[in-house]
């Protein structure tokens, strides 16, 4: 059960930061031909570290279970953002 | 280099292609029927539960039920004897004895039984080799239908298992070369271009999915690859060399099991209290029981147990079966922990995912569904930009068969299974026919059809309409309905059929989506356009 809830807490965490890394990066705006500025370089490091670090805090409290389902779950929800923006793109509707 | 001529220097390239498509298309169906097998033990929950949810698969009373088979069962298997839960929560108990087979390779032979755990009873006794037991086996049929296409395609022994361990290199490889070649991974981790060229439209599809992947390709390709040579070719070839070609005998050693000889007979101690100690001991559920000569002084029964919260790692507890006494916890290799102990016992969890229950298997359930994604996909795109040149058609036509036709496939194996065993036929006889036939009937669609969207529409509708009518046809062979089903507290039935339905909601969905115009364009770009929204 604390595997599930460490791990639950853990893709939450993750998941806002990670979101707005894709919705600001520039590589993808470009493509879409959106007149959105993209994240600087530093804010892109940033947002990346926040989305990587409660995978750390997992692997340094040692719940390698939990961890283990959080970089499962953030491969997913990573993949899943992607395809959702794509399509929101393709109906005209970038999320910005 | 080697001279050849034109005409020499494209049959090669043809049978290069064709051997690659071959070994990708394989590589497909072991990653497809892996997704299906996280979760075997559900399927067999699923497809044949008992009247009543099993609150413990190991009650007290346990003993009396093992005793009562082993009276009833010839002193000569009582060699070894294991017994675990499966299939709606039956406890499965095989007593049996070694030996070797007319080819010198070694099976069991003994008696099975099957006992409801809630009276007791036995549902069903087989005798015989543990092939012969296995293949009369109905309750855990349409899982071990999944399971065996996974781990050797249904090929015998030792030949699936080469040729899975060999497709699970394949797979190493293919992720180490995808992530070579693809050389802007990270920096284009979000990028998926769905205007202008459908080329680059259906590549994004393909690297996105491959790239969010990676890591976890590596670990089910390379774990996957382990199992499979393990089996086939690592423990044989270690018998072979430091034990005379005695397996058993080395897994004894191995394990750290090393058998002390006494054939006086000597009743067995109570299997409740061992179970109820181990249980104390370890803290989780237990998983596996194990007993070595049975009714003898040197019988030693050893538990295995689930995985803890938050361990990736157990220990197995071995009591004296004649005294009862607990002996010792051990690792799975060897008799105190050891850094190569402690990577052998990561390889179970990393490749089937089941350390934290039913949410690490739905995070592995969808991680395995990306791989087979990024495989086909990789196909599509391979095989659809060359059916232009020589025998590249059919490549993409098998492509295509195989791509949509195993998965429904899969579904009408459990279409077979229910009305077959409902009718007391041969389960696995109607299964394999079903598949094999949905596979030659998508075989002549892509191989017929002028554009190749056309079988992927009918092929991907027909799968969704399975998937949906699945937990129907299970409901009218006699299976639970769903107020039946929540009454008895069987609740994983329900959650299974709810999967089903999206699941083939899922597949008409990707149908309706996918833009009309793609029927009136070339073949080459119609089909590239389905690699990007498989």
């Amino acid at each position: 059960m604390t595997t599930d809830v460490f791990a639950a807490i853990a893709i939450g965490m993750t998941l806002p930061p990670l979101l707005v890394l894709a919705l600001r990066d520039p590589k993808r705006l470009r493509s879409h031909r959106a007149a959105q500025r993209g994240a600087k370089p530093g804010e892109r490091r940033a947002l990346a570290l926040a989305s990587l670090l409660p995978g750390l805090v997992l692997a340094a409290l040692g719940a390698w279970p939990a961890f283990l389902i959080w970089l499962g779950g953030i491969a997913t929800g990573g993949w899943l953002i992607v395809l959702w923006l794509a399509r929101s793109g393709d109906n005209g509707a970038t999320p910005s | 280099m080697i001279r050849l001529s034109q005409e020499r220097t494209k049959t090669l390239l043809a049978i290069h292609g064709w051997s690659a498509v071959f070994l990708g298309l394989l590589l497909y169906a072991v990653i497809l029927t892996g997704v299906a097998s996280v979760f075997a033990t559900e399927i067999g929950d699923w497809s044949s539960p008992l009247s009543g949810k099993v609150e413990d698969p190991f009650p007290a009373g346990t003993d009396r039920m093992i005793r009562g088979l082993a009276a009833t069962v010839d002193p000569e298997f009582h060699e070894e004897l294991f017994f675990f839960p499966r299939a709606g929560g039956r406890l499965w108990a095989f007593f049996h004895k070694h030996e070797t087979d007319e080819d010198g390779k070694p099976r069991e032979r003994g008696v099975a039984a099957e006992f409801d755990p809630r009276t007791g009873a036995i549902i069903q006794r087989v005798e015989g080799t543990d092939e012969a037991i296995e293949a009369r086996d109905e309750a855990n049929a349409l899982a071990h239908f999944m399971v065996d296409l996974h781990v050797r395609l249904h090929l015998p022994n030792p030949w699936g298992l080469l040729l899975t361990g060999i497709l699970g290199l394949a797979m190493l490889v293919a992720a180490v070369t995808g992530f070579v070649v693809h050389r802007h991974l990270i920096r284009e981790l979000f990028t998926l271009r769905r205007r202008g060229d459908r080329l680059l439209s259906a590549r994004d599809t393909h690297v996105i999915a491959g790239t969010w992947n990676l890591p976890f390709a590596f670990i089910l390709a390379f774990t996957g690859s382990y199992f499979s040579f393990g089996s086939a070719f690592a423990i044989p070839a270690m018998a072979m060399v430091a034990f005379g070609g005695d397996q058993e005998k080395m897994i004894e050693t191995v394990v750290g099991h090393p058998p002390a000889v006494d054939e006086t007979a000597a009743p067995m101690a109570d299997l409740d209290a061992m179970i109820a100690d181990a249980r104390a001991r370890s803290g989780a559920e237990l998983s596996f029981v194990q007993v070595q000569h049975w009714g003898r002084a040197d019988a030693l029964v050893t538990v295995f147990p689930r995985y803890r919260d938050g361990e990736l790692s157990t220990l197995s507890y071995v009591y004296g079966g004649a005294d009862g006494m607990f002996r010792y916890a051990k690792p799975a290799l060897g008799l105190t922990p050891s850094t190569g102990g402690a990577l052998f016992d990561l390889m179970a969890p990393l490749h089937f995912g089941h350390f934290a229950g039913v949410w690490s298997k739905a995070v592995w359930f969808a991680l395995g569904f990306a791989s087979a994604y990024v495989t086909i996909t990789g196909l599509l795109l391979w095989t659809t930009r060359r059916q232009a040149q020589r025998g590249w058609r059919h490549l993409a036509a098998a492509t295509h068969a195989t791509g949509y036709g195993l998965p429904l496939g899969l579904v009408l194996a459990g279409w077979a299974y229910f009305p077959a065993r409902a009718a007391g036929a041969d389960v696995h006889g109607a299964m394999m026919t079903v598949f094999l036939l949905t596979l030659a009937l998508a075989c002549v669609l892509a191989w017929r059809v002028t554009e190749f969207a056309t079988a992927r529409r009918a092929l991907l509708g027909a799968s969704g309409i399975a998937l949906i009518g699945l937990p129907v046809v299970r409901m009218l062979c006699g299976g639970p309905t769903w107020p039946g089903a929540f009454d008895a507290g069987l609740h994983t039935i329900i959650a299974f059929d709810i999967g089903l339905v999206i699941g083939g909601a899922c597949c008409l969905g990707t149908l309706r989506r996918a833009p009309h115009s793609a029927m009136q364009k070339t073949a080459d770009s119609d089909a590239l356009e389905e690699a990007a929204g498989v």
